[in-house]
């Protein structure tokens, strides 16, 4: 849906000039705690009186209500991505309306943004693109490309740096556990419906090593590999393995005791027969 | 002897093309200084860091002002007197982990 219906200059300008839209995550509303009760009460009413009218929908699915909150349309995503299906749809209800246009109720904002995170804390952001990604060339899970923002707490992220006086030359091992935070999300675009994926490192290294100091910045080269199982459809084992090389630098003051600059990609990664890669940027 | 004196010119001056180009090749690779072997990496890193940025293209999803709360959508459909509409889906659509 998002690289088909939802990307058609049409459908964009429809939604934004007639309609409230909105998204769910079916994870959010399945399981416990993650959203108020009233909020899963207002989908399970629409859901629900979809089934009860006997309309098309499922977990991934379109509807549309009247302004008042009834039902009027509904259409799974099989069906919703072909040809004109969503646009006929959100016309038709239009016309039956006569729903005047105006300008977008809501302005249109980065849907992936940097989430809160605590004062101190390191925030990454990580880019999968798998080779040959693209809206037109990509297929099925290629369209675009994955992203995380990965959180990194400073008692964690201390540990990336080393734990004694450095001078150019001299190499550090970074700690296992802390990189593994972020390397756990080195794998391209697959069936990724569960936030934390079962992965398993099993073969990991990251080493750091002075190529420069002044004053009280140090810039570090980083190298490293690292082997890791991920299914690609979640709760189906398969035998699909992340094979990936990696290399990066980092930026830290020794001083202030903090991350400049932690940049990271994959110089060489295949995940079962597909190429792809990573990179990973510290935010400000 | 305008014949003769051309080609004596013109091969003077790929000679000394040759002689110029050759410099600027050795000055090129004389270390004058130690490199900085972190320049390389850095610029390659940063070369694929940006290769891989999701695209205007791939970001169309974005042009869209999206709410993902359902009251809230309700309430703003029911003030505007504008229809809703919802998409469901599983994982996260926003970041392309779905």
């Amino acid at each position: 849906m998002r690289a088909g219906p939802l990307s058609k200059d049409a459908v964009i300008d429809t939604l934004n000039h007639y309609f409230v839209s909105v998204y769910t995550s079916q994870e959010d509303y399945e399981s416990a705690g993650r959203r108020p009760r009233d909020e899963i009460d207002a989908y399970n009413l629409i859901y629900h009186t979809a089934l009860d009218e006997k309309r098309s929908c499922g977990s991934v699915s379109t509807y549309i209500t009247a302004p008042n909150g009834k039902l009027l349309d509904s259409a799974v995503v099989s069906k919703a991505i072909e040809k004109d299906t969503l646009l006929n749809m959100l016309n038709a209800t239009v016309e039956k309306l006569g729903t005047k246009p105006g300008d977008p109720v809501v302005k249109p904002h980065p849907q992936s943004a940097p989430p809160e995170a605590p004062e101190g804390a390191l925030v990454l952001y990580l880019v999968a693109r798998a080779a040959g990604t693209g809206p037109t060339t990509g297929g099925s899970w290629h369209e675009f490309p994955s992203e995380n923002w990965i959180v990194l707490n400073k008692d964690r992220w201390t540990k990336l740096l080393p734990n004694a006086k450095i001078s150019v030359g001299d190499t550090w091992p970074m700690d296992k556990e802390s990189a593994a935070i972020f390397l756990f999300y080195f794998y391209p675009q697959t069936e990724d419906t569960k936030d934390i994926p079962k992965n398993r490192i099993d073969e990991q290294s990251l080493k750091a090593t002075v190529v420069s100091i002044d004053g009280a910045t140090v810039h570090a080269r980083l190298e490293g590999a690292m082997k890791m199982k991920h299914n690609f459809y979640p709760g189906r084992e398969d035998n699909n393995f992340v094979e990936a090389s990696l290399i990066g630098y980092i930026e830290f003051n020794t001083v202030a005791s903090k991350i400049i600059s932690l940049k990271l990609v994959t110089e060489k990664a295949t995940y079962a027969k597909t190429i792809f890669d990573v990179a990973v940027t510290s935010t400000p | 002897m305008k014949s003769r004196i051309k080609p004596s010119l013109a091969a003077l001056v790929i000679v000394l093309a040759a002689f110029a180009g050759n410099a600027a090749r050795a000055a090129d690779t004389t270390p004058t200084s130690q490199p900085n072997p972190a320049v390389g990496t850095v610029a390659w890193v940063d070369e694929k860091i940006h290769d891989c940025q999701p695209t205007e293209a791939e970001k169309k999803f974005d042009k869209i002002g999206w709410l993902t709360d359902i009251r809230a959508a309700r309430k703003l459909a029911s003030e505007t007197n504008r229809p809703l509409f919802l998409f469901t889906h599983d994982g996260r659509i926003s970041t392309g982990r779905c």
